[in-house]
């Protein structure tokens, strides 16, 4: 799996974001997209006869105009490009930058690609409808293809790395794609195999990746729950945790819940 | 000649026999020579040292270089010794009103002590108390207080949000705060679909947008009390994380001051401040941010530091080592140096202080001692002498730094809490000084009640040649000087006859005389001698002189060369040779001056032309009037004065003060009257009074010298010599040049008592006596006069008979 674009998304500006992206852009030698997005409920909410806002600080009521939310949007969007194409100059990598209208989700769906890898900051600033990241995060990487790396503020992506493992078929190329990062950084790669039921069968290609990998551990019989999975994470103190979804026994408020409570960044991909 | 006017060369020789002096050199002269001839002096200043009443300060009057000085202080340190040593003082911060800082008194030599353990406690507390907040206990603690206040707030959005969401209203946020809009399939209802909505339906979801409004901003409000307790458990936190670093070290220094109810209050207040300040202990972390030299006081890397720097100790007193109660001399009283100052250090741009900047002055040094202060130099500073008086008034130190006193300097300033003062001053001047202040300054004479006159000079008696000699041998060891032999100091102890300008004394100028004493010392190491001798002596008096003689060389030489007219031989009428003295730089110059006197008939009106050109000084002016006076009371005194004379001092072009010329100035009337020359061989100096007696007059030696000195330079007759008012005899302490002259007959002194003796010797002709007839023999001096005078009577009768005819 090649990684072409760093996707960060946001709908103000986060400066940690901006740096874990561009840093993660620079090393993987991929392109850094920033994708603003205006969210369109708010501007609806602009146009609607009773549309007032309070200060969050003054406590005071006051309209909101369709012009006004419109201006204040724009502002928002140039301080993050400016910001962002400092970054990116400072790092020399290729960079753009892309104002996005809509629903979150739907906006973001439809411009990430499956060669995208889009980064989501745990306590990213956002204005409009409340979308918890981690729900948002499952309904990129399911709608587009994208990879999602889904992670707090400050938090490097560093090795070991680790990869939830069932099993399926449809799971090899999210365990390929963690060996090649153990192999490039280069670092521990540690396999998380779920408790399918059955007895421990690895495919041959796993036992090829956990061989060429620098060092190597494979955990089995981890029951497929979020809370087994995190203590095993935490156990090996991994860096990046990667979890296929598309296929996965785990089902989606699992994923969220690792998602929400994991210490490490945490790599959703389809 | 009157031979029985002239002083016989015996008479005049002042010198003392060295064979009375019982030692060879002064070199076995080791006893201390005590304080010489200052008796009274010394007596006052015993009496206002140990005088403990308020007002009995001191002025120490008498002329520069006499020892003043030293005596008093020599007397200070040995009185000083022994007696209590003072307090010590030192100011800290006022914790209740940080522009008064409080001022602390300890016992001798413990202020530096209690200022060494705070700084330990500081330096305790800078290490100790962010090693706490930076213990992860600490971490733990701040973040749950973080979390509990991000999760009250979260918690009450919550629950508004799933409550609106019942109603399908989302609770959406806004670049600067939360607004509430209908929801519709999950998204935020477009206003067209609102607008088509039935009135009944629109007016629902306005009516529980605004009900869930009310509730919205009633959560907003609640956040700043929230936040505002989360601070407050912060900060018990912190203090409660302080207190227990901050007591466990001060209870140990509360313990050792317990004696101390004072320090104990302090330190109190710097328990509860430390408490009341937790949070000042933590770095902020803006100060980060900013460039050294740019932090202010706290804020930045320093700003524990400078936090800290509240409970240091400023020791300004500190008696540590002292014997006994101090003695200061203040050398530059200026107000700053008097009273200390409140120093600023520029920060920023500005100016800002703080308690430790405050700067003792010479009061607090001396507090409970004794302060000596030059009497001129102290009234020469402004604000020193009021504020000098202000202290002793209130009987306190307060620092009143003088640019803000006088609003030059306009910025934020201390008011550090006076310190109670109990002092003797010391004021060191002249005489007219204390005059001045006791005529001009009404509180002059309440503040300074002792006044301490010092003597210039002591009767030369037998008793006071050996310890005067002491204090020549005293002066020689402190100087590392060669010791004297005693030829050498006779001979300084005839010049400390001459420096008093008084046969009888001796003079008690300690600076005139150490300096002979090393220019004597530098003419015998010149010549390698192991011991100053007579010679040694001789050269260094000569060397002074031609030092300074350049004024009286000039005039020497401009006599001799005829500029100025001056004769010593040969008869003259109406001329006489008058002898003056001028002081130049400390130095007196005598010289002769032709004077001369005209007569003609006339209303009887005697001109002065020095008075009239306004040349001539009061003093002179007054001595010519007696002059006149004497002139019309003694000769026909039946018939109006009718004559018309004018009296000049020849080739005079400055300013004549003195009455010194008065009885030249009448000998050459006379002498016009009379008609007898007078001879130019003799020089006269003398005042006169109205019943022609010859009376003392000023720097005699020098006056004889100089006519001397010219006369020595043209050729020693064997007739000249010089007339002196009899009573100044006892002044004469000549040089042995000139002694010698006399001894040998070249050069003679007459001592007169009154004009007739004096005009004997000038003519050569008797005065003349009023016979019991009332008349004067008709060749005499008088006899003369009184016909000349008689013919001017006759005449302006006549005259004013023939206008009455008419």
């Amino acid at each position: 799996m090649r990684i072409e674009r760093i996707v960060l998304f946001g709908q103000a500006f986060s400066e940690g974001g901006a740096e874990a992206a561009a840093d993660l852009a620079a090393r993987l030698e991929a392109k850094l997209a920033y994708l603003f997005l205006e969210d369109s409920n708010l501007l609806r909410l602009a146009g609607l006869p009773f549309a007032s806002e309070i200060g969050i600080d003054t406590a005071c009521w006051h309209e909101l105009e369709l012009s006004t939310i419109e201006r204040t949007l724009r502002t928002l969007a140039s301080q993050a490009q400016e910001a962002v194409s400092s970054v990116a100059r400072r790092l020399r990598i290729p960079w753009s930058f892309q104002v996005l209208r809509g629903i979150p989700s739907q906006a973001l769906s439809e411009a990430a690609s499956s060669t995208d890898l889009i980064l989501l900051v745990r306590s990213q600033p956002y204005v409009g409808i409340p979308t918890r990241g981690e729900a948002l995060a499952r309904e990129i990487v399911s709608r587009s293809g994208a990879a999602v790396l889904y992670l707090s503020d400050g938090t490097p992506v560093q090795s070991p790395f680790g990869v939830v493992f069932s099993g399926k078929a449809s799971e090899i190329p999210t365990l390929r794609l963690v060996a090649a990062l153990a192999r490039d950084f280069p670092g521990k790669l540690v396999v998380l195999s779920l408790d399918s039921g059955g007895g421990v069968s690895l495919d041959p290609e796993v036992q090829e990746l956990l061989q060429d990998a620098p060092s190597s551990t494979l955990l089995t019989g981890i029951a497929p729950k979020a809370q087994r999975i995190l203590r095993a994470a935490a156990c090996e103190g991994l860096g990046l945790l990667a979890l296929s979804i598309g296929d996965s026994p785990l089902p989606p408020e699992e994923i969220e819940s690792i998602c929400a409570k994991a210490l490490c960044p945490i790599l959703l991909l389809p | 000649m009157r031979s029985d006017l002239r002083l016989d060369a015996k008479t005049l020789d002042r010198r003392i026999d060295p064979s009375r002096l019982p030692f060879e050199t002064t070199a076995e002269l080791n006893e201390s020579p005590g304080v010489l001839g200052q008796a009274r002096a010394m007596e006052s200043v015993r009496f206002g040292v140990a005088m403990e009443q308020p007002g009995y300060n001191l002025f120490v009057m008498g002329p520069s270089g006499i020892g003043k000085r030293s005596l008093i202080l020599r007397f200070l340190e040995e009185w000083s010794a022994g007696r209590t040593v003072p307090r010590d003082w030192a100011y800290v911060f006022a914790f209740e009103n940080e522009r008064r800082p409080r001022a602390l008194a300890f016992p001798p030599g413990k202020a530096g002590e209690f200022a060494e353990d705070m700084d330990r406690f500081v330096e305790d507390l800078r290490v100790g108390i962010p090693a706490v907040f930076d213990s992860d206990e600490y971490r733990a603690r701040t973040q749950d207080i973080e979390q509990s206040f991000h999760e009250r707030r979260e918690q009450a959005f919550s629950e508004l949000r799933e409550r609106a969401l019942k109603d399908a209203i989302a609770l959406l946020q806004t670049p600067a705060g939360f607004a509430f809009a209908p929801l519709k399939n999950g998204e935020v209802l477009d206003p067209e679909s609102f607008s088509k909505l039935p009135d009944e339906e629109k007016e629902k979801i306005q009516s529980r947008v605004s009900a869930l409004q009310e509730e919205l901003t009633k959560v907003i409000r609640e956040i700043p009390k929230w936040r505002r307790e989360a601070q407050g458990k912060l900060r018990e936190l912190n203090r409660s994380l302080v207190r227990s670093t901050v007591s466990n070290l001060l209870e140990e220094l509360k313990a050792k001051y317990a004696e101390m109810p004072a320090i104990c209050a302090h330190l109190e207040s710097v328990e509860r401040d430390a408490l009341k300040n937790a949070e000042s202990f933590r770095l902020p972390k803006e100060a980060d941010a900013l460039p050294p030299g740019m932090i202010l006081s706290g804020i930045g890397p320093d700003a524990v530091d400078a936090f800290l720097r509240r409970y240091r100790v400023n020791v300004v007193v500190d008696q540590c080592g002292a014997k006994g109660s101090p003695v200061v001399l203040e050398e530059n009283p200026t107000f700053s140096n008097l009273f200390g100052t409140v120093e600023h250090i520029a920060q920023m741009g500005a100016l800002v202080t703080d308690f430790s900047l405050i700067r003792p002055g010479s009061l607090h040094k001396a507090n409970r001692g004794y302060l000596a202060i030059d009497a001129l130099r102290l009234l020469s500073h402004p604000f020193s002498w009021e504020g000098i008086k202000r202290a002793l008034r209130s009987r306190q130190i307060r620092i009143e730094p003088l640019g803000e006193a006088l609003g030059i300097l306009s910025t934020v300033s201390l008011e550090p809490e006076p310190i109670p003062l109990d002092l003797k001053v010391i004021l060191l001047g002249e005489r007219s000084l204390y005059y001045l202040l006791h005529e001009f300054d009404p509180e002059f004479s309440e503040l300074f009640k002792v006044v301490v006159d010092f003597e210039e000079d002591v009767d030369r008696s037998e008793a006071i040649v050996v310890p005067y000699a002491q204090f020549l041998a005293d002066e020689a060891r402190k100087g590392k000087l060669l010791p004297l032999d005693r030829r050498a100091v006779a001979r300084l102890l005839e010049e400390g006859s001459r420096i008093a300008a008084d046969a009888k004394k001796l003079s008690l100028r300690g600076r005139t005389m150490t300096d002979f004493l090393q220019e004597a010392d530098f003419w015998a190491r010149d010549a390698s001698a192991p011991i100053i001798t007579e010679a040694h002596v001789e050269k260094a008096i000569a060397a002074a002189e031609a030092r300074s003689g350049r004024i009286r060389e000039r005039l020497r030489e401009e006599v001799l060369r005829g500029t100025l007219l001056v004769d010593s031989e040969g008869e003259s009428v109406g001329q006489v040779n008058g002898l003056a003295v001028l002081e130049a730089g400390g130095v007196l110059i005598g010289h002769p001056n032709r004077i001369t006197a005209r007569v003609r008939f006339g209303s009887g009106k005697v001109v002065d032309i020095e008075r009239e050109a306004k040349l001539g000084g009061p003093i002179h002016s007054k001595g010519f009037l007696i002059l006149s006076g004497f002139l019309a009371g003694r000769y026909v005194p039946e018939e109006p004065l009718s004559l018309a004379a004018t009296l000049v001092f020849e080739q005079s072009y400055g300013m004549i003060e003195g009455d010194s010329a008065s009885c030249a100035e009448l000998c050459a009337l006379l002498s016009t009257l009379a008609e007898l020359p007078i001879r130019q061989s003799l020089a006269i100096t003398g005042s006169i009074n109205q019943k022609g007696r010859v009376q003392a007059i000023g720097g005699v030696n020098e006056k004889v010298e100089a006519f001397f000195d010219i006369c020595r330079a043209r050729s020693l007759t064997g007739r000249q010599g010089v007339i002196i008012p009899a009573a100044n005899v006892d002044h004469l302490v000549l040089r042995r040049e000139l002694l010698e002259k006399v001894e040998q007959g070249f050069f003679h002194l007459y001592a007169v008592q009154t004009v007739d003796q004096a005009m004997e010797l000038l003519t050569g002709i008797p005065a003349g006596e009023r016979s019991p007839e009332g008349r004067y023999p008709e060749e005499s001096i008088n006899g003369r006069v009184e016909r000349k005078l008689g013919e001017f009577a006759r005449r302006a009768r006549s005259l004013s008979s023939g206008e009455a005819k008419t």
